[in-house]
C-alpha cells in the first residue's frame, strides 16, 4: 500500500499525560496514513499546551467537545485507568471509534458496558494493549504458529517497577486504581492469554500492602490443553527477567524489559538459538504499530481487530476480577 | 587441617542406579578425605559389578549386610524414592550416617520417622539436595547475605526435559513415586525453600496423565515477607531450566541446568554491567560437595547439616504432600504408618 492511497485516519488524543505524549509522538513519526487532528483534556491550558508541542490544531477544553468533533474518526483513550470507562463512553456516545489504554475498564462491568454500546453503535473499539502489535510479538505468533515450538507447554512472564510507598501516588491509592494489577500485572496475563487463551483453573498469591493495594503477586493459570502459565507482578523490584515460552519442539525468550521487546531467541530443539531482532527506529517507543493495526481495521471496516479482540479485553477483565476477589482487592468502581 | 591428620570417611553405596555411578565417581575422584568402602544391592551379581568399576573392596547382595559392615561410615541410599524409607532407616538401625537421595521420602510421615531413627540413634542424617552444596550456590547465597540484591522479593525456577512417553517407565509408574513432584519439582521446591524458607501459602495446577502421577505443573508459593515464589516443572518440553531469584536492588540468575549450577550472573539494578560467574567441573559432576559436607559434619560429630537440616527437610516434604493432597494425587505409602 503506498502512502498516497490511504485516506487519513483523524485521530483525536483524550488526556495529555505521559503515555498521551509517547503515542502522540510515535504516530507523528511512524504511522503512514494517521493524523492527530485533535487532543482534549480537561482544562483548555493543558490541551493548549499538548496542542503547541505536536502541532496539534483542535484543541479542546473538555472531552466531550474533543468526542464532539466532526474532524476525529478515533480517539486514543489516554487518561489513567479509573476514567478509561467513562471518557471511552462519551468519544464512543460522540460517534468516535476509540482506542483505549490498558488495563481497559476497573472491572469487567465496565468492559461489557463498552462493548456492547460499541457494537450497538458500530463503532471500533479496543483495548490498547500495543506489545501485542509489536514486530517481536508478531514474529512469535508466526513461530507458534509455524509450529517451531511444537505444543505449547507452558510460559512465564513477569513484570514490576520499583514504586517507594507514599500514600500521595496514583499506585498505592485505591480510589485512582492502585496497585501493581491494572498498570503492571495486565502485561503478563494479557501476554499469557494470547498464548493459551481462557484458562481452565486460575490459583495466585497477592500481596496487599499498607494501603490495601496489591503490591506483589504471583498467579498460575491452567488451560484446557494441559499448559499451564505463570505470572509475577511486582511493586518492589524493577527487575524481574524475561518472557519464557515452551512448547514441546523449542522455546522462545524475550529479554527484559519483554513488554517492549525488541528481540527474540528461538531455541528450537537440537538446533543453534536463532535471535529475530526488531530495532525500534530512532525516535520511537513503538506505539505506532497498534495505531497503524487500528487504522487498517477501520479502513477494512472492522469493529474490533483480531489480535486484541473485544471478547478478550472482557475476559482479561473477569479474570482479573477473579484475582482481586481472592486476594480481598475492591476499587470504588466495583460498588457503582 | 591438614590431610593427614584426616581419617578418611568410609562410604557404603546402596543401591547401584545411575546416580549411584555418578556420587561413586565424585567422591573417588573429588572428595580426598573419603573413600568407598563397600557396595550394597539387592543382587550380589549387580553388587561386583559395581564394584569391580570402582574397585570397591565390600561388596554386599543385600542392603542388610551393607548397614552392618563395620568398615563403613556412611551410606549413600541411591535408590528410586519409595526404598528411601526403610534403607535409611536400616543403614541408620546399622550405625550408620546416611545420605538419602532426594526427594528424600514419600510423604511427609516417612520423612518425620526416618529423622526420629536418627535422633534415637545419635547418627548424621541428610538429604542429598546436593545442589545446596555447590560452588554456585555457595556464591548465590553470600551475594544475598551481603545485600547485593537487596530484600529477595521473588524466586521463579524451571525444571523441564521432554521425558520419552514411555508409561512404563519409572517416571510415569505411580508406584515407583513417579511423576514430576518427587523427581524433578523438588529441584526448584528445595531452591526457593534455600532462599525464602518455608511458605505460608503453597498452591499449583498439575497437569495429571493417564498413569495417575503429574507430569507438568505450575507452583505459586506466598512468604510472610510478602516475596512470592513461582515454580514450573514439565515432562513435555525441552529445558529452560532457568533459577531468577529477584530483589529490590538486583537479580540473580543461575543459568540452566540450574540444579547442576554451573554459571550465576549477578545483574544490579545501579546501572553497573552484569557480572558472570562462572562454577565449570572438570572430571565430576557435582556430587563431590554434598559428600565433603557430610564428611565435614559427621567428624564434629554432628546428626544433621545447616544447609539441609531436617526440619527443612520434612517441611519440604509437607508442603509437596500438600500440592498432591491439592491435585488428588496419592501413593501407596500415604495409607501406611499414619
Amino acid at each position: 500500500m503506498s502512502e498516497t492511497t490511504l485516506t487519513p485516519i483523524r485521530w483525536g488524543i483524550l488526556g495529555t499525560g505521559k503515555i498521551a505524549r509517547k503515542f502522540a509522538n510515535d504516530v507523528q513519526k511512524a504511522a503512514p496514513g494517521a493524523e492527530i487532528v485533535a487532543v482534549g483534556s480537561r482544562t483548555q491550558e493543558s490541551a493548549d499546551a499538548f496542542g503547541e508541542e505536536f502541532g496539534i490544531a483542535r484543541r479542546h477544553g473538555s472531552y466531550e467537545d474533543l468526542a464532539a468533533d466532526p474532524e476525529v474518526d478515533v480517539v486514543y483513550v489516554a487518561t489513567p485507568h479509573p476514567w478509561h470507562y467513562e471518557a471511552s463512553l462519551i468519544c464512543l456516545n460522540g460517534g468516535k471509534g476509540v482506542l483505549c489504554e490498558k488495563a481497559f475498564t476497573m472491572n469487567a462491568r465496565q468492559a461489557k458496558e463498552l462493548v456492547a454500546v460499541a457494537r450497538e453503535k458500530n463503532l471500533f473499539l479496543m483495548e490498547a494493549m500495543w506489545t501485542r502489535f509489536r514486530p517481536t510479538m508478531v514474529k512469535l505468533r508466526e513461530l507458534i504458529a509455524e509450529g517451531k515450538l511444537g505444543e505449547l507447554q507452558y510460559a512465564t512472564a513477569a513484570v514490576g517497577w520499583q514504586s517507594p510507598f507514599e500514600t500521595v501516588s496514583r499506585v498505592f491509592r485505591k480510589d485512582l486504581g492502585g496497585g501493581i494489577l491494572l498498570d503492571g500485572t495486565i502485561y503478563p496475563i494479557s501476554f499469557v492469554w494470547m498464548l493459551f487463551g481462557q484458562p481452565s483453573t486460575t490459583v495466585t498469591i497477592g500481596v496487599l500492602g499498607e494501603a490495601e493495594t496489591d503490591e506483589q503477586e504471583t498467579i498460575v493459570f491452567g488451560y484446557p490443553s494441559g499448559a499451564q502459565a505463570t505470572v509475577f507482578g511486582s511493586l518492589r523490584t524493577g527487575l524481574s527477567g524475561p518472557a519464557l515460552v515452551t512448547g514441546t519442539e523449542g522455546r522462545v525468550e524475550i529479554a527484559h524489559p519483554w513488554w517492549e521487546p525488541t528481540e527474540l531467541t528461538l531455541h528450537a530443539r537440537g538446533a543453534e538459538p536463532e535471535t529475530f531482532s526488531f530495532p525500534e527506529p530512532e525516535g520511537t517507543r513503538g506505539y505506532q504499530y497498534e495505531a497503524i493495526a487500528v487504522g487498517e481495521a477501520i479502513r477494512a471496516g472492522k469493529l474490533e481487530t483480531d489480535i486484541m479482540p473485544l471478547d478478550e479485553s472482557i475476559a482479561i477483565m473477569e479474570a482479573m476480577d477473579a484475582l482481586r476477589a481472592e486476594w480481598g482487592l475492591t476499587y470504588p468502581a466495583d460498588e457503582a | 587441617m591438614t590431610e593427614q591428620a584426616i581419617t578418611p570417611i568410609r562410604w557404603g553405596i546402596l543401591g547401584t542406579g545411575k546416580i549411584a555411578h555418578k556420587f561413586a565417581h565424585d567422591v573417588t575422584v573429588g572428595v580426598p578425605d573419603a573413600i568407598v568402602q563397600a557396595v550394597g544391592s539387592r543382587t550380589q551379581a549387580s553388587a561386583e559389578a559395581f564394584g569391580d568399576e570402582f574397585a570397591i573392596p565390600n561388596r554386599h547382595g543385600s542392603y542388610e549386610d551393607l548397614a552392618n559392615d563395620p568398615e563403613v561410615d556412611a551410606i549413600y541410599v541411591s535408590t528410586p524414592h519409595p526404598w528411601h524409607h526403610d534403607a535409611t532407616i536400616l543403614s541408620l538401625r546399622g550405625g550408620k550416617a546416611v545420605l538419602c537421595e532426594k526427594a528424600f521420602a514419600m510423604n511427609a510421615r516417612e520423612a518425620r520417622e526416618m529423622v526420629a531413627v536418627a535422633q534415637e540413634e545419635n547418627r548424621f542424617l541428610m538429604e542429598a539436595m546436593w545442589l545446596r552444596f555447590r560452588p554456585a550456590m555457595v556464591k548465590l547465597r553470600a551475594l544475598i547475605a551481603e545485600g547485593a540484591i537487596g530484600e529477595v522479593v521473588n524466586v521463579h525456577a524451571t525444571i523441564s526435559w521432554a521425558a520419552a512417553k514411555d508409561h512404563t517407565s519409572r517416571l510415569f509408574a505411580k508406584e515407583l513415586g513417579g511423576g514430576a513432584l518427587l523427581d524433578a519439582t523438588i529441584y526448584p521446591i528445595s531452591f526457593a525453600f534455600n532462599i525464602l524458607g518455608t511458605p505460608t501459602s503453597v498452591t499449583g495446577v498439575a497437569t495429571i496423565g493417564e498413569t495417575g502421577v503429574d507430569e507438568q505443573e505450575a507452583i505459586a508459593f506466598g512468604y510472610a515477607s510478602g516475596a512470592v515464589a513461582s515454580i514450573i516443572a514439565s515432562f513435555y518440553a525441552p529445558a529452560q531450566n532457568m533459577a531468577i531469584v529477584t530483589g529490590t536492588k538486583g537479580r540473580l540468575e543461575i543459568a540452566a541446568r540450574f540444579w547442576e549450577a554451573r554459571t550465576l550472573t549477578f545483574i544490579p539494578n545501579d546501572g553497573r554491567e552484569p557480572e558472570v560467574f562462572d562454577f565449570p567441573e572438570h572430571d565430576t559432576t557435582g556430587y563431590q560437595y554434598e559428600a565433603i559436607a557430610v564428611g565435614e559434619a559427621i567428624r564434629q560429630g554432628e546428626i544433621e547439616h545447616p544447609l539441609m537440616p531436617h526440619a527443612e527437610t520434612i517441611a519440604i516434604m509437607e508442603t509437596i504432600d500438600q500440592l498432591r493432597a491439592q491435585w488428588g494425587v496419592t501413593y501407596d505409602a500415604d495409607q501406611q504408618g499414619v
